[in-house]
């Protein structure tokens, strides 16, 4: 076996396809019942958001006085709010009310949150002290009252509370992101790497953020329901949207002044909310079972 | 680089002071004191126990620890006081493989991805490049391991595809810390034959760390014993091992188990243990566990002085005493 | 003829994985004398921590015993009950492990948990001063310097090689008729490695332990043993006196192990290696486990397992030795090339 000197190479061939690991990823979160469930969930909630116009019944606007109130019948499936507008037009209204605000939120707290995690977990010292201590200003107040706070100086238009939003969320996304760095800064590899002559920035792009994937993209799956509560929560308050806007924290708030009168707007805003929070919880919990490369349950593995 | 020396340590000690302000002990002295010199071409064995500083020393020499005195010379370049870029540039004469082949190894990469990573790191033109089944070829590996993860692969495999990774940027030094660790036998000699063989046909110089004596006189020309954090013998690797010039490089081989069942010892060669590097014992560190220890051992710490011929050195005061006192 | 220690007949054990199961021993015989120091050697893989573990049914989960007979000082240990099982677990066997750090508690010190051990299996009901008294004593005797302080230690305080002491006085504090020794001492440094085994012989010539030690190095084991048995694939492929082992090894794995083991007295150019893997567990191949690798392989190696015949002194696993067997008759080389 010789070893020649003057290497002509022939350039590796075959890069995988990016989309074929994907649609093999959802397939793996699909084996599960719970990540399966997640999955139909976020889907039925695309499916709806795109499809809202098309898919309610009634426009979610039109008022219908003599049949406020009622339970569900043939005409209004879920029943009527106390203006007798169709409750489900309403909740498919809201869905996009919903992830209208709560995406561009998490997504946005994500990006922050990344950014200030992998500085202060990757250089350290007095950088990292300095961001431990906004990051705990920050969470220590409770989301909705920062929000309430900064609205009124700021007034409510959907794009502070997008931004307000995202700030409440930061602080997770920032420790996630750091204690990730954190740990695998310590690891051999990055030594090794390193030791090869690597970078900094390769270094983080290429070795930490891979590994620093799977823990955030649970946490945003699972922080995509809070955001959504947390704009209902604003909306419950007065704040945010203008009628006839369905969203569900007006639903909640109006259905909830007249509880006695009727349950059913509560009940199925509520119904609707715990769904999608379960939904977005499992499907987390699935994809960091699945984004882990040593958990193997594909059902051919044999070695 | 003209002819002279590969690497050249001189006089280099590392200590680790204590992590936070909250830790009032005094400094770990891993490194002393240590020259080291390693010719071009050389195969050296590093040999010492648990605690001895082998590994910080030759970290040190690389430049991935910091030396807190002392200059190290690799390949002419001042290695702890270059520009970083200078420092990169000499990642491609010195290399090193660690202990835990699969710790060193990035988990989600293919290691069809960490073998070139090297090459697009230093931006090595493709004429010069290594294909990926050419260097799995060097370690004696097929193709389909190409396409594998760090964690499908075994202890042997992921060792040698380490290996490959630091050959592909054809160094002139390797430094190969424990290289057999958790082998068995059979794949632990087969790396050592690897390793030899690949410094030969490379012309490269490697510097074994190993607490293995068994496997020196195969693997290296010469060797170094350390003892907490200094060397106290080095030489041509069979004359130290035939007739040792300090105590603790003769306890260290009576102390091997012999294969052998009709040549069994009865005596200790080397009762208690490596004391705390935080504390080493004054003067001579190896004196409270010396065999023939004497006052001046306490006061006075000897230095690495030629024995026997010029290229054999010993830190013992007594290193005469040592070899008469040999059974023939 | 006084009955062994220990007796083992016809092990067989298996691990369960995920979906797959993996026969880990294959009809494993071995018996340890008392007084006796007997060596089980082998790559990993081969079975050996699979057959300590099992002698006091201390397997993972997922492994199960699935046949055999093992006798403990002349109780049947797959038949007893928890209780009758926690007695043996002592005075009758110990065991000590490679990493020691796992088979002590961190949160309790090393005095208290020797004392336990002592303690719980007493005769007599010894006063505390006495157990103290015991403790500090045991933890002289393996060399711990400052034993009284030791006593008072935790783990985590203490060094490897000290707490491989301090597994070593808690088998002195309980008298074991057997010890088990699973690879004690591949961890260590070798100075290190050079007392555990003095103090395991101590152990043997002043208690009269008998013991099982399981090791892959074969430096160790002929500095102690008495007797060896070389296991492969699960199975005991040779077993014969130390002496004549190494001397005239009969089994063909044998004698590539003894030659692929360096020593540095050895010159050479290169080091002498077992071609190819251990035969994989889940579909192990017909006839002879080591036939693939073995240079003396012929066709008819491949048809059936070999059994165990007498050869050199002792006995092996291999054709080679059975004077009856078709291997004299044809002089065809095996048909499979030799990996390399």
């Amino acid at each position: 076996m010789s070893v020649s000197t003057a290497p002509p190479g022939a350039p590796s061939r075959r890069r995988s396809v990016p989309g074929a690991k994907v649609a093999a990823g959802l397939r793996r979160v699909a084996r599960s019942p719970a990540g399966a469930f997640g999955l139909l969930v976020v889907a039925a909630l695309l499916v709806v958001a795109i499809l809202a116009p098309v898919l309610a019944p009634h426009d979610y606007a039109a008022i219908d006085v003599p049949r406020r109130l009622e339970g569900p019948s043939s005409d209004y499936w879920l029943g009527t709010d106390h203006l007798g507008r169709d409750l489900l037009s309403r909740l498919i209204g809201g869905v996009r009310i919903a992830l209208r605000i709560a995406v561009p939120a998490v997504l946005l707290g994500l990006a922050i949150g990344l950014v200030v995690g992998l500085v202060a977990g990757y250089v350290g010292r007095w950088v990292d002290t300095v961001a431990v201590v906004v990051m705990d200003a920050i969470q220590s107040f409770p989301a909705v009252i920062l929000a309430l706070t900064v609205l009124a100086l700021l007034g409510g238009s959907a794009t502070n509370i997008i931004v307000v939003i995202a700030i409440a969320f930061v602080p997770g996304f920032a420790r996630v992101t750091r204690a990730a760095v954190q740990s695998i800064k310590q690891n051999t590899y990055i030594d090794a790497e390193r030791n090869l002559g690597a970078g900094t920035a390769r270094i983080i792009l290429r070795h930490v953020l891979p590994n620093i994937v799977a823990p955030l993209l649970v946490l945003t799956a699972m922080d995509l329901p809070g955001a959504i509560a947390i704009e209902s929560g604003l909306a419950f308050l007065g704040l945010g949207v203008q009628p006839p806007t369905p969203d569900w924290g007006v639903i909640l708030s109006d259905g909830f002044e007249r509880i006695s009168l009727s349950p059913w707007p509560v009940l199925w805003t509520c119904l609707l909310l715990a769904f999608v929070t379960l939904g977005f919880t499992f499907l987390g919990e699935r994809l960091r079972d699945v984004l882990d490369v040593r958990t193997d349950d594909s059902p051919a593995s044999s070695r | 680089m003209t002819g002279g020396p590969l690497v050249t340590m001189d006089a280099v000690s590392t200590h680790f002071n204590a992590p936070s302000m909250f830790d009032r002990r005094p400094p770990v002295r891993a490194v002393e004191a240590v020259d080291f010199v390693v010719e071009p071409g050389e195969r050296v064995a590093l040999v010492g126990e648990s605690g001895s500083g082998k590994t910080t020393l030759v970290r040190t020499m690389l430049g991935l620890t910091h030396a807190s005195a002392g200059t190290v010379h690799v390949a002419g370049v001042n290695v702890h006081e270059s520009s970083r870029r200078t420092r990169r540039r000499l990642r491609r004469s010195a290399q090193m493989i660690y202990q835990d082949p699969h710790a060193s190894l990035s988990p989600r990469h293919r290691v069809r991805a960490l073998l070139t990573e090297p090459h697009r790191i230093h931006r090595i033109p493709a004429e010069q490049q290594w294909s990926v089944e050419e260097l799995l070829d060097m370690v004696e590996l097929t193709d389909e391991q190409a396409d594998k993860f760090p964690h499908e692969l075994s202890g042997g495999q992921a060792r040698r595809v380490s290996i490959a990774r630091a050959l592909s940027l054809r160094p002139k030094l390797l430094v190969a810390d424990e290289p057999t660790a958790g082998l068995d036998v059979s794949a632990a000699s087969a790396i050592l034959n690897l390793i030899k063989r690949l410094s030969q046909q490379m012309d490269m110089a490697y510097v074994m760390v190993t607490h293995n004596l068994n496997t020196v006189t195969f693997a290296a020309d010469r060797i170094a014993v350390m003892y907490l954090g200094t060397i106290v013998e080095n030489g041509p690797v069979r004359d130290v091992l035939e007739r040792p010039a300090h105590p603790y490089t003769q306890a260290l081989v009576d102390a091997l188990p012999e294969p052998d069942p009709t040549q069994r010892r009865d005596d200790l060669p080397l009762p208690g243990e490596v004391p705390s590097a935080r504390r080493p014992p004054s003067g001579c560190r190896f004196h409270p566990r010396c065999p023939i220890a004497v006052d001046r051992c306490t006061d006075e710490v000897p230095l690495l002085t030629p024995i026997v011929s010029a290229d054999r050195h010993a830190a013992c005061h007594l290193s005469e005493h040592v070899l008469e006192e040999q059974p023939t | 003829m006084t009955s062994p220690v220990l007796d083992i007949a016809g092990l067989e054990a298996t691990y369960r994985v995920g979906g797959t199961e993996r026969r880990a021993l294959h009809g494993v015989d071995l018996q340890v004398a008392p007084r006796e120091i007997v060596g089980v050697v082998g790559e990993s893989g081969c079975g050996k921590s699979t057959l300590a573990s099992a002698i006091l049914r201390l397997l993972p989960p997922g492994g199960r015993i699935t046949r055999g007979r093992i006798t403990v000082d002349n109780q049947p240990v797959l038949e007893l009950d928890t209780e009758q099982m926690r007695r043996i677990r002592g005075p009758g066997a110990a065991m000590i492990f490679q990493d020691p750090f796992t088979s002590l508690n961190p949160a309790f010190t090393v005095g208290y948990q020797l004392g336990l051990a002592c303690s719980s299996h007493a005769s007599d009901g010894a006063s505390t001063s006495q157990l103290q008294a015991d403790v500090v004593g045991a933890l002289h005797r393996v060399g711990i310097p400052d034993p009284e302080r030791a006593a008072q230690a935790h783990p985590h305080q203490l060094s490897g090689g000290q707490r491989q002491r301090v597994m070593i006085a808690m088998a002195l504090l309980l008298r074991p008729r057997l010890l088990i020794a699973d690879e004690p001492t591949s961890a260590l440094d070798v100075t290190l490695e050079a007392q555990i085994l003095r103090l395991l012989r101590e152990l043997r010539d002043e208690h009269g332990t008998a013991i099982l030690f399981v090791s892959h190095d074969l430096g160790s084991v002929a500095q102690l043993c008495d007797r060896v048995t070389i296991m492969y694939a699960g199975r005991v492929v040779e077993s014969n006196g130390v002496g004549s082992l190494y001397a005239t090894p009969a089994h063909p794995y044998t004698r590539a192990l003894l030659a692929a083991a360096p020593t540095w007295r050895r010159d050479g150019d290169e080091l002498a290696t077992i071609p190819g893997r251990p035969p994989s567990l889940t579909a192990p191949p017909p006839g002879c486990a080591f036939a693939p690798r073995c240079r003396d392989a012929r066709q008819v190696c491949e048809a059936g397992e070999p059994s165990l015949v007498p050869a050199a002194g002792g006995t092996a696993r291999c054709l080679i030795h059975d004077p009856a067997s078709a291997y004299h008759r044809s002089s065809e080389a095996s048909a499979r090339e030799v990996p390399r």
